[in-house]
This record gives C-alpha cells, structure tokens and sequence, in this order.
C-alpha cells in the first residue's frame, strides 16, 4: 500500500511538473507571458474604474490585483480541470491509473503559477507601502480553500466534458457573466443592498473579501463566515472526490 | 503463488456509442426531451473465457474489430467488462500506443522519464535506468533532442525501450512489433524473447499470423468477440541464438 501510494506520488508529480512546463514553456519568458494576462487586465480595469471606486474603496489597487489574481487562479483552473481529461485522451486510453490523478495534476499545475503570481502580488504591495501583519498567516488558507473549490468543480466538469463536447463553450460563457457577479474590481462593501444579497450567494466573493481583509485590512464582517464557507467547500469538496471515481468509470471507451 | 497469470471467464463488452450530434448540452437536452436515444450499442466481446499461464507467451489473432484491442484493454484495467470476470496476477501494462504520453515538446531524456513512470517505475528508479533505456533506443547521442524533431520511428523507439526496461510481470502488445526498422524489430522480438525466459507472460494481438508463430505458445482466434478457435503450437520459434 505504501509503494502504491509512494508510486501515485511519482505518476501525480510527474503529470503536474509535465502540464506545468508545457504551459510556461519551461522558461522565463514563459512564466512572464502568463504574468502578463492578470497585469494587462490590472492596467485596464484601474484606468477604467479608478475614479469611480478609489473614493469609495480605500488602497483600491491593492484591492484590484488581490481580486485579478484570485480570479485569474478560478477561471484557470476550472478551464485547465475541465479540458483536462479531453486533452489526455491518450493517456486515458492507453494506460491504467486513477484517472483523478489527471485532473489534480492539471490543477495543481495552474496553482503553481498561481502561487508564483502570489510571491509577485506581495512583492508588489510591500513596494506600495503596505505592511505584513499576522493576518498574512491566513493567507494558505484562504489559497486552500479556494483551491478545494477550484478541485471540486475541476472533477465535475471533466467527467461531463467528456460527454458534451460544448461544456467548455457553456462554462466560459457562464463564467463570463461570473466575473460581473464576482468582486473583482469592486468589493462587497462598496455596493448597494440588492447587490449585497447577490453576491452572499457566490462563494468566490467570499474568498476574495475575505483575501483582501487578511492581506491589506480590508473591511469583511464576521469570521464565522469563513468557518461557513471553509465548511460548505470541504463537503462539496468531498462529495465532488467521491463521485469522481464513478462518474470517471466509462470516460475511456467516451473519449 | 498461482501459476495462472490471466484468468477471463465469460467476458462480454458492449459499447455505447453515442451519436454525435447528440453530444452536447443541447443534443442531450432534445434526446431527454424527445425520448430518444443518445446512442447505438455494439457488442465488442461475447462469452470470451480463457486463461494464460504465468510465463506464457499467448498470441491473439483476429480481424478488425473482432475485439482484440478490446479484450487486451479490459486486461490492462482500462476499459470495465459489462459482464464476466477478468483475473490478474501482478502487475500490466499495454504496449499500445506507445507515443501516448510522448511530449514533443521535451526532450528524449524527459520523454523515458515520463513513459517509465507511465509504465509502473518509481522516479528514481527511471533515472536509474535511464543509461539503458537510451543505449536501447539507440537515440545515447540525441538525449537532449525535443521530441518533436526526431522522425515517427525514433520516436516510438524511445515508447519501445522504455516499455521494455520497466518491471512488469504481464506485458499486453498490440502491433507494436511494427516498430522501427528492420534492425530495430529484430532486437524488440529479441527482448521480447529474454523477457519471456525471465519468466514474464505475454499476451500479444498482431494481424499477422507468421510473427505470432514464431512468439507465441498457444494462438487464440478472435471473430465478431467471439473466441473462434485455440491452437497450441508444438515449439516456440525462439530463435537458434535465442
């Protein structure tokens, strides 16, 4: 049973570091055009919305790249999850292991970059003057959570994107609307009451403002909603695992 | 320890395949709506029941899609049978596709690290081997080459060789003795024969009837998923330096 797993270890490593150098090329340069996409939407957003929300959102730029770049990690990770058993078709048909191992490898390899754009976004705030606090410890865990997330809709949406070939055009036009329905460029705090009640529902906004109040102290209500929140996505987190398996039996004979 | 590396009683294997305009959101939403079926069935095995003794070498025959690569998935663990058992003991693998985990985008080096692991090595075992599995593939000399620059044979020279160097007890090939040219496939039956004295089984799928002659023990004959016939041959054509 140990060299089973010490062996699963191996196979997931070695997928993730595979998917990790294909997506950056392995350089560099590689790495700085992936940076590029969340700075390019930073610059468009802050010259856009700056002079409507900076008064309303106090260190708004600090705000903007904490909700870019956890944005950026959910919209990649959920693409790279549920194209990630169509695009090792190969794989899947030729060789036998968990075929959950495919989709964490494909997700753990966007967290990789996911978590070098973290090093840089701190990097980027201390230069604008904030400090570190205590608060800062947080952090992994709110990244874990949102990576459970990130894992738990990955496992759904490749079984069925396996069988309905259109779910990748579905889930980014949904993800489109998402973005508005998400604090991205704005927080929670700066919206009207309707709105408000909307974005209770969204998981990710909970995330992102709970990101914001950790790292640069932004307003967030109640720590019992991120005890709620770290509860919710551990179930779905769960049940997503544990029908995987089942749903993932027939994808080889589909692909 | 059993002396029965493969056991299959009964297997039968049918197949959905889906229609595909009805492979979307939008099909599966208008097959629901009006009753229809998404998909036609197809039956890939019937009854298939066999077994291979451990260190055998069992030669499987058969037009196209008579089942073969079916019934070697099914032993591999990746497709499910729809009905009967299958029975392994130890550890398999296919020699399928073999470029299937095949980077072009890395080098030869990396590629044998990724296909042994692919095979059922640990990491550092691979790197152990690495030495032997390139002087196999003869490719010693390109090992820092990106894949994608070498020609569709070298290539599945470096699957090949990878394959061959892992710690399997039952290997599964189909066509892959095509491999290569003339040189190469005489030094893969060659590996396939030291193999074979190691006490490793085989089971091989080729179309062609002279190969598995001179490899096998016992041929099966596949038609429509149905077991036609089972022919025990007298001798194993090792060859004379063999």
């Amino acid at each position: 049973m140990k060299t089973d797993l010490a062996y699963r270890w191996d196979l997931f490593w070695m997928l993730t570091r595979t998917e990790f150098r294909l997506r950056d090329q392995g350089t560099m340069i590689g790495f700085l055009w992936t940076l590029l996409h969340p700075l390019f939407m930073f610059m468009i957003l802050y010259l856009l919305f700056t002079h409507w929300m900076a008064p309303l959102i106090p260190n708004y730029a600090g705000c903007l790249l904490i909700g870019i770049v956890q944005w950026n990690f959910f919209l990649s990770g959920t693409d790279a999850g549920l194209t990630s058993l169509r695009r090792k078709a190969g794989l899947v048909a030729n060789y036998s292991f968990p075929r959950i191992l495919i989709v964490l490898s494909s997700v753990c390899a966007v967290l990789l970059s996911h978590l070098i754009e973290w090093a840089v976004l701190l990097a980027a705030l201390l230069i604008m003057g904030l400090r570190p606090t205590a608060w800062w410890l947080m952090l992994p865990l709110i990244v874990a959570l949102e990576l459970a997330l990130v894992t738990a809709l990955s496992c759904l949406l490749s079984v069925l994107a396996v069988e309905l070939r259109d779910l990748d055009r579905v889930w980014s036009l949904l993800l489109y609307g998402f973005f508005f329905l998400t604090p991205v460029f704005y927080t929670a705090e700066a919206m009207g009451g309707p709105a408000r009640r909307i974005l209770a529902f969204n998981p990710l906004a909970w995330i992102i403002e709970a990101t914001r109040a950790a790292v640069i102290g932004a307003p967030y209500h109640s720590s019992p909603r991120i005890l709620l929140l770290g509860a919710a996505i551990a179930v779905f987190c769960a049940l997503s695992l544990a029908l995987f398996p089942r749903m993932s039996r027939s994808v080889a004979q589909s692909l | 320890m059993s002396d029965t590396a493969v056991s299959v009683e009964g297997l039968s294997k049918r197949f959905d395949h889906h229609l595909p305009r009805y492979r979307t959101l939008i099909g599966r939403l208008r097959c629901a709506l009006g009753g229809r079926s998404a998909s036609i069935p197809v039956a890939a095995l019937s009854d298939v029941s066999f077994e291979v003794a451990r260190g055998e070498c069992l030669g499987i025959i058969g037009p196209n899609g008579s089942g073969k690569s079916t019934l070697l998935a099914i032993i591999a663990g990746i497709l499910e049978p729809s009905s009967g058992l299958v029975r392994v003991a130890g550890r398999t693998s296919t020699f399928f596709s073999l470029n299937a985990g095949v980077q072009g985008e890395l080098s030869v080096r990396d590629n044998i690290e990724i296909c042994s692991i692919l095979m059922g090595l640990r990491r550092r075992e691979a790197l152990r081997r690495m030495d032997a599995i390139l002087d196999f593939a003869e490719m010693t000399h390109l090992s820092e080459v990106r894949m994608a620059e070498l020609s569709s044979g070298q290539a599945a020279r470096v699957g090949f060789a990878a394959a061959i160097h892992s710690d399997l007890d039952l290997l599964l090939v189909d066509e892959a003795l095509s491999v290569g040219d003339r040189a190469f496939q005489d030094k893969c039956r060659e590996a396939f024969f030291r193999l074979r004295r190691e006490g490793k089984t085989l089971i091989v799928v080729s179309h062609d009837e002279d190969l598995l002659r001179t490899l096998a023990s016992r041929l099966l004959f596949l038609r429509a998923g149905k077991v036609e016939a089972v022919e025990e041959l007298s001798t194993e054509g090792e060859p004379a330096h063999g």
